[in-house]
């Protein structure tokens, strides 16, 4: 039985400040509840916000309210996944955690932190008031401690939502199957292709996205507005770069350029076929098994092959579980379309790492 | 040396929808400032668009109308500038795949006719509104006109001076107003037409430098703006009165000339990328069938019914026509008389222009009334129309009627008959008023018969006297002559 469900601050609670970690929100109340809130709500379910920031919008300096940015990062050249300490991000272990994992930093720490967390196929949940990030992989999943728990949620938000027409109509509902009908294919990272490719494509399109998607904060209509400034120029700039951290800056500059008249054919146009091949692949290998797992190193630092390996969810809009297996080692899970139960049939035959798949 | 002016336009059209693009908002023109705004498109985070099916329609439609070739699915696609007027700091709009491409539509001037080529017609949101007060020197931002949905109208460079311009730009409001796409309205903003303009010596075939002008509010600064524009460039090729450059600017419309608004060096580079929240929505074939099928009739095919179906005079029908209160009134109208011969439907559609374009608009123009208000149903006026034609009233108590109908919700037969002004065909007792008014004047009635024609006239004077205008005039009329001729 759940009680209660964890609601990161880019999600919107009618009332509640919505500040996606970032200052650039400070202040800012949400004017309406997001419909996954909504459907708790109506479930009888308490959505209340995370204690620490689980944050949309990674901060720097870190967000208002005691908030803590989903992402410390040290940003060098034209890379912005080096960016996690050692602990990661914080998640609420006492219950399940709505939050959106564009970036795949959420599926790496779930598993550290001997949790799990779901991504549900893209539009399998409405996202009507999450706070857009970067909207083609925008979707929100859940994280949380106890298997079943993170998959009856998502039986609870989701579905069709007219308010977010990437929604499909069917409702997701618990199956509950032996792992033997499951064919897996399993491998250590080294043996998916297209890590490194999935981790500058996701780099690219998140970038160009994220920099369209924060142009609305201006500073004027909402948000933190500089104090320091003498003309709407400066009102601008310095609301902009007061309000967003090292991080969106740098999407922000990158991002402009990617898609600038000058870039875009070289960039984020080949982004945009690469993230259909992988797709394709990635298809393609489901065709032949319900479930890729891939196994990863928990010890290791977040790097640029992470990043790749934890984009592949946002950037095929697949279903996918991380979680971990033992012996320092975590597993991503990837399904086919709507198959969020084969992922729950295979994290229930591991036993949350006791038991052993090939 | 001659010159020939080559332009071609960019018109935006408002979409005649209830509600926004991406909302549910009204987007109805006139309210008061953000009167009509909505988290959505006043640009809050964690919102999403939900696409208009209406506007996707009225896209089709207009696509349809100007023999375009309808795109299979409705894709959006981002426009990136910054400015206070766009909420979100983008505006979506249709880049890789328009609504509507290689489209045609036929224009005439007094040159003759001609086929103007359209690249392309794409659905896009509008801009909000910024009001500038000079008093305190600050800006405030409308977004009720945010989101509000536009066709832009793409032709090709095939226009050579400002009559076909002004041709074309009555033909898209003719063809658009009467399908019910827009209201096509240029002092509100709801067609807005920019020119691209360029200038070459006759015969040359590569083309001049090409400016763009806008903010253009009428027809008739439309003209005034592309004879300015051209003059300039021509001096500025004859006389090297400046160097042109590509530029887009602006119309003065009050001192009558045009300024620089942004050249081309520093263009916006608008960052165009696929929106992918926009998932395709299709546009399966039998959905534009449909669409096409529910066109009701364009202003040539309804000229040519007035004309042709019902006799009526050519410049009865042009009125008509030219409004689409008027005409819809009339097919209304003569829709009652459908079961009829066609000879008959004739001489009660006469009758119904009649009432339309003499007491009607009489009454309108000197009442100012709002027309769409007042009308009584056309049902009525068919039946005041069909007791004048069998006799019942006169033309000039037609007329009275009618106007009474105008004013108020009369029940004609009621009023006829309290007012006591029904003719009777059979008026009972005529026969005797005739013989007692011939026994009167008996030595001007033997004058008919000696030819006096006029005799008649002077019976029928008294008759319709003594009757108090009820005998039917014909029955009078006849009555009368037989009495006469059988003296």
């Amino acid at each position: 039985m759940i009680k209660s469900v964890y609601i990161s601050n880019d999600i919107m609670v009618k009332g509640l400040p919505a500040t996606a970690g970032s200052k650039a929100l400070a202040g800012f109340a949400a004017p309406f509840s997001a419909t996954t809130v909504e459907r708790l709500r109506a479930a009888g379910i308490e959505a209340k916000h995370t204690p620490v920031g689980v944050a949309g919008f990674p901060s720097d300096p870190p967000a208002v309210g005691g908030a803590r940015p989903v992402c410390d990062l040290q940003v060098t050249e034209f890379s912005f996944y080096d960016f996690l300490d050692d602990n990661g991000i914080a998640l609420p272990q006492d219950a399940p955690t709505l939050c959106n994992d564009y970036c795949g930093a959420h599926k790496f720490f779930a598993a550290k932190n001997r949790m799990v967390y779901l991504h549900p196929t893209y539009g399998r949940v409405s996202r009507f008031g999450l706070i857009q990030a970067v909207s083609s992989m925008d979707q929100i999943g859940i994280a949380g401690k106890d298997v079943t728990q993170v998959f009856r949620t998502l039986e609870i938000i989701s579905g069709r939502d007219e308010r977010d027409i990437a929604t499909f109509d069917e409702k997701y509902k618990i199956e509950e199957y032996d792992v033997a009908e499951i064919p897996a294919v399993i491998g250590s990272t080294s043996t998916y292709p297209f890590l490194d490719t999935a981790a500058a494509v996701h780099f690219i399109l998140s970038a160009a996205e994220f920099s369209n998607n924060v142009s609305r904060y201006d500073g004027v209509k909402f948000g933190c507005r500089s104090k320091n400034y003498k003309s709407l120029e400066q009102l601008y700039l310095n609301s902009r770069g007061e309000g967003f951290g090292t991080f969106i800056k740098t999407a922000v500059i990158a991002g402009t350029a990617l898609l600038s008249k000058d870039y875009y054919a070289d960039y984020y146009e080949k982004a945009l076929r690469l993230r259909r091949h992988i797709k394709n692949e990635t298809e393609s290998l489901l065709g032949k098994y319900a479930v890729i797992a891939l196994t990863f190193d928990i010890h290791k630092e977040f790097d640029f092959e992470s990043a790749g390996l934890f984009s592949l969810p946002a950037l095929t809009g697949l279903p996918a579980l991380s979680l971990y297996n033992g012996d320092g080692q975590g597993l991503l899970l990837i399904a086919r379309p709507r198959a969020e139960n084969d992922l729950l049939a295979m994290a229930l035959a591991l036993n949350m790492g006791d038991g052993e798949v090939d | 040396m001659e010159y020939e002016v080559v332009m071609g336009l960019e018109v935006h059209i408002e979409l005649a929808t209830n509600s926004k693009l991406f909302c549910a908002c009204s987007a109805k023109f006139g309210a008061g400032p953000n009167e009509n705004v909505c988290p959505a498109c006043a640009g809050m985070p964690g919102m999403l668009p939900v696409v208009n099916k209406r506007a996707i329609e009225l896209g089709i439609i207009a696509s349809s109308l100007l023999n375009c070739k309808v795109s299979d699915r409705v894709v959006f696609d981002k426009k990136n500038y910054f400015y206070p007027d766009l909420s979100t700091g983008y505006q979506l709009t249709q880049l890789a795949a328009p609504i509507g491409t290689n489209g045609s539509v036929q224009i005439e001037t007094a040159a003759g006719k001609k086929t103007i080529t359209i690249k392309q017609i794409h659905i896009e949101e509008d801009a909000g509104k910024l009001v500038h007060d000079p008093r305190t020197g600050s800006s405030m931002v409308d977004y009720n006109r945010a989101s509000v949905p536009l066709i832009e109208i793409v032709s090709n460079p095939d226009f050579r001076n400002s009559d076909e311009v002004i041709a074309y730009l009555t033909k898209l409001q003719g063809l658009l107003t009467t399908a019910g796409v827009s209201d096509c309205k240029m002092q509100e903003g709801s067609m807005r037409c920019d020119v691209n303009l360029s200038v070459r010596k006759k015969g040359a075939t590569e083309y001049g430098v090409r400016t763009e002008v806008k903010n253009m509010s009428s027809f008739k600064a439309i003209a005034r703006a592309i004879a300015y524009e051209a003059e300039r460039h021509i001096d500025a090729i004859e006389h090297k009165t400046e160097v042109l450059v590509q530029e887009t600017r602006g119309w003065n419309d009050e001192d009558g000339f045009s300024f620089s608004m942004r050249s081309k060096e520093n263009a916006a580079d608008y960052r165009y990328f696929p929106y992918c929240d926009s998932l395709a929505v299709p546009v399966p074939a039998g959905w534009v069938e449909e669409l096409k099928n529910a066109i009701p009739e364009l202003p040539e095919e309804k000229m040519r019914q007035y004309l042709f179906r019902y006799n009526l005079p050519p410049g009865d029908s042009a009125i008509l026509v030219g409004n689409k209160v008027l005409s819809g009134y009339f097919d209304k109208t003569v829709q009652v008389f459908d079961n009829e011969k066609i000879e008959v439907i004739r001489v009660f559609a006469r009758e119904i222009a009649n009432f339309i374009l003499t007491d009607l608009l009489s009454f309108v123009k000197s009442e100012g009334l709002v027309l769409e208000k007042l009308i009584p149903k056309p049902q009525k006026l068919a039946h005041l129309i069909k007791l004048y034609k069998n006799n019942r009233i006169s033309r000039v108590t037609g007329r009275a009627v009618f106007l009474e109908m105008l004013k108020s919700d009369v029940d004609i037969d009621r009023y006829l008959t309290e007012n006591n002004l029904l003719q009777e065909a059979d008026f009972s007792g005529l026969d005797a008023i005739i013989a007692s008014l011939i026994d009167a004047h008996f030595p001007i009635a033997q004058e008919f018969k000696a030819g006096n024609e006029k005799v008649l006239q002077f019976f029928i004077g008294r008759i319709m006297k003594e009757t108090k205008g009820k005998a039917d005039p014909k029955a009078v009329k006849q009555k009368t002559e037989e009495a006469l001729n059988g003296l």
